[in-house]
């Protein structure tokens, strides 16, 4: 009887350990970025996948410095009619078991993004494998952005991250994609655009490709509907309350004088009213501000002068984000997800303007910015 | 065995928490609206309405075991027949059981794994579970507990971070009468499985403040069942949310948080109730069936019952569409709330007691 108690225990063992579908370490390739343009033919994907290549991430090696054959990271690109497709064929080549649990972060070019995310959102929302925290972002140039120079880092996907994980702009999700078109609202993507800057060092050309945060594409409907500036991308962020450590600079006196604040902390909030039963918006706007640049021409004293920087940093904060917002309503995207607030508060409105929100966003949908920063920070000199 | 005042209680949470906690929730989401907090409250209430049914009878009846005193209260054969309903029902909820750890596990971390060899492992683990007797049970619910506080300690974290608090005004802006009756008879077929405190005797006893206790755990149930259907609504919202099921969600978190990390601990946490669940249920059905055996064959029963739920969730494994339909359906709802309602038949079959009185107008 103890034999078989023992040899049931050792069954379980090892079929709860998931030895039958073992796969070791080293038979896997993680891939840490997906980067999906249209492909060569209508109706086609291509799909890329960065994997690192531990073989070659040797401690103490220079980050970003490895070139040619010695990158520490593989890029393969398939095309094929869906993502799952193209993923097949990648995974055909491999000598690896291809794993798409690391996920971290998934680019969409521009023309893929044109055509629309409906088939990536509904990938994503049903393969158990990929993760619903993976960072989405958008480009203008899937295969430069995909190669950008990995400095500071060793692989160019963990850049791409950063850009989401240290809120530079946006840290949209595919969950925050997913939420937003399950309301019938729009996001907005951190877009990021490539170019070829020259560098002194180890240059063949004497160019690298730079890869850089431009602005933020706008989506509704997983549609692309227009793309905002990089300024107008950080008040959006900022309305959002996604932005990490902004800063601004303010300028009187006809640009002579000016004054640099960087926000320590930094909140939004959203609320809505009807007026004459239309949406009326407010997004309220809070934080603390600190100077790491002060020059005034007129010499004012400390309180003038605080009081002068306190409301010409509200004024353009506020006149930056609403102008972000106007371009929001002019693409017609809700990238606030500002209609969720009518369905919590008036739901029987919702019902009706929720059909066509889209148009109703663009043209009969009032958005105000309160803002209500305070100065607590005047750097070394007082 | 050791007994304590709170075991029960215990052994309860972590029996509801596998289910409960982490099943209604898309169910109740299924709705796509924001008021599915009334029917949990709803459907608690009148869980308690039921767990007093249950220690009441048992406790006017000696603290025998039902099977025993069942008998005088209903007759053989009406008796017999909730006897055979609740054996059905016991195994036929271990194959949901089974069935949702083939779902999960080779949707996930078992992909290769055929559903036959995992219905195998769970069955042995079960098995092994079962033949350890109740007192083994209650004794790895003590354990379980902690880990469970542990883990909703930890989800809570996680809510604070993610939630968005704004969407608590539309709980109070919609209201359907329709939706909250709905909502309260799912979450009350889900929260008042009560019947298996008939089974407890004579290893553990209902005493005076049993319904007291039973009731905080319970009060304890609906806090944790309303704050994951929180979780998944402020983090999900109501429309996605009812397309995920629970243990999804757990692996959807954003890949650099600490919670994506944890997510085996969670599931671990979530396995080891179900084992408890399912283990719990075999040991009911073992005490069913011997009632027809008049005792007899009581090795062989677990493995055959345990062997029958095998079969049942391995057609649910091949048919998933029909495993979904069913498990979710207003009819498994019924059945469940027929079954959970038999302490009431026998209460009043112990108030009105007909039979005794025929006798003694006879006599």
């Amino acid at each position: 009887m103890k034999a078989i108690k023992l040899a049931m225990a050792l069954v379980m063992l090892f079929g709860l350990t998931g030895c039958w579908s073992r796969v070791e370490l080293d038979e896997w390739a993680f891939a840490f970025g997906l980067y999906l343009d249209v492909g060569p033919a209508p109706g086609t994907v291509s799909v890329t996948i960065s994997t690192p290549l531990p073989n070659h991430l040797t401690s103490g090696q220079q980050t970003g410095s490895s070139g040619g054959a010695n990158k520490p990271y593989a890029m393969i690109t398939k095309t094929g009619r869906t993502i799952p497709d193209a993923l097949v064929m990648i995974q055909q080549d491999l000598s690896r078991q291809l794993s798409l649990a690391e996920l971290k972060v998934i680019l969409v070019g521009k023309a893929y993004a044109a055509q629309g995310l409906t088939d990536l959102l509904e990938w994503i929302t049903r393969d158990p494998e990929v993760s619903m925290g993976a960072f989405l972002i958008g480009t203008d140039n899937v295969i430069q952005t995909a190669n950008l120079t990995p400095i500071y880092e060793q692989i160019p996907s963990q850049i791409l991250m950063s850009f989401a994980s240290e809120r530079h702009m946006l840290n949209t999700s595919a969950r925050d994609c997913l939420v937003a078109s399950s309301y019938g609202l729009g996001y907005g993507l951190t877009y990021i655009t490539s170019s070829s800057v020259p560098t002194p060092e180890k240059s063949a050309d004497g160019n690298r490709t730079w890869s850089g945060i431009n602005g933020v594409m706008l989506f509704n409907k997983e549609k692309l509907k227009g793309t905002l500036d990089l300024e107008e991308g950080r008040s959006l962020a900022l309305a959002y309350g996604k932005l990490k450590d902004p800063s601004y600079t303010i300028y009187w006196n006809n640009e002579k004088s000016y004054a640099n604040a960087i926000f320590t902390k930094t909140s939004s909030r959203r609320t809505v009213r009807l007026e004459k039963g239309r949406p009326v918006f407010t997004i309220h706007l809070k934080g603390r501000v600190g100077l790491t640049t002060v020059k005034d021409q007129e010499g004012r004293n400390a309180n003038a002068l605080h009081n002068l920087i306190l409301r010409q940093l509200n004024r353009q904060i506020r006149q930056n984000v609403e102008q972000a917002l106007t371009k929001t309503q002019e693409a017609g995207t809700d990238a606030m997800r500002l209609g969720s607030l009518v369905e919590w508060n008036y739901p029987k409105l919702w019902q009706k303007l929720r059909p066509r929100w889209e148009e109703a966003y663009r043209k009969e949908v009032d958005i105000r910015v309160v803002t209500d920063y305070t100065l607590n920070d005047y750097g070394k000199q007082n | 065995m050791r007994t304590s005042p709170w075991q029960l209680a215990r052994l309860f949470i972590v029996y509801f928490n596998s289910q409960a906690a982490i099943f209604l929730v898309p169910t109740l989401l299924n709705d796509k609206d924001y008021q599915g907090w009334m029917g949990i409250i709803a459907g608690y209430l009148g869980s308690l309405a039921l767990l007093w049914f249950t220690v009441y009878v048992v406790r006017a009846n000696g603290n025998k075991p039902w099977i025993q005193f069942g008998r005088k209260l209903l007759g053989r054969w009406i008796h017999g027949f909730f006897v055979l309903l609740v054996l059905a029902w016991c195994v036929y909820y271990t194959a949901f059981d089974m069935q949702t750890f083939v779902l999960f596990f080779s949707s996930n971390y078992l992909r290769d794994t055929p559903p036959w060899f995992i219905l195998t492992i769970i069955g042995l683990v079960i098995l092994y579970t079962v033949t350890r007797g109740f007192p083994t049970l209650v004794y790895m619910a003590e354990g379980l507990f902690l880990l469970i506080i542990g883990t909703m300690a930890y989800m809570a974290f996680l809510f604070t971070q993610q939630a968005d608090y704004q969407m608590m005004r539309a709980m109070v802006t919609s209201f359907d009468g329709m939706k909250l009756m709905k909502h309260g008879v799912i979450t009350l077929s889900w929260f008042a499985e009560w019947i298996l405190l008939l089974f407890v005797a004579p290893d553990l006893k209902l005493e005076k403040g049993t319904f007291k206790r039973i009731a905080i755990a319970e009060t304890g149930l609906c806090l944790v069942v309303l704050y994951s259907w929180l979780l998944i609504l402020m983090i999900f919202g109501p429309y996605l949310g009812a397309e995920f099921d629970y243990p999804y969600v757990i692996r959807s978190m954003n890949t650099e948080s600490i919670m994506s990390k944890t997510a085996p601990l969670l599931i671990g946490v979530w396995s080891a109730s179900m084992f408890i669940h399912s283990a719990f249920l075999i040991y009911c059905a073992i005490r069913s069936v011997l009632h027809f055996t008049r005792g007899k064959g009581e090795r062989l029963m677990a493995p055959v019952l345990i062997g029958i739920a095998w079969l049942i969730a391995y057609y649910y494994a091949n048919h998933l569409a029909i495993y979904r339909m069913h498990f979710y359906s207003t009819v498994t709802v019924i059945l469940w709330i027929v079954v959970e309602l038999i302490p009431v038949y026998y209460t009043f079959a112990f108030w009105f007691p007909l039979r005794r009185r025929k006798t003694s107008a006879a006599a």
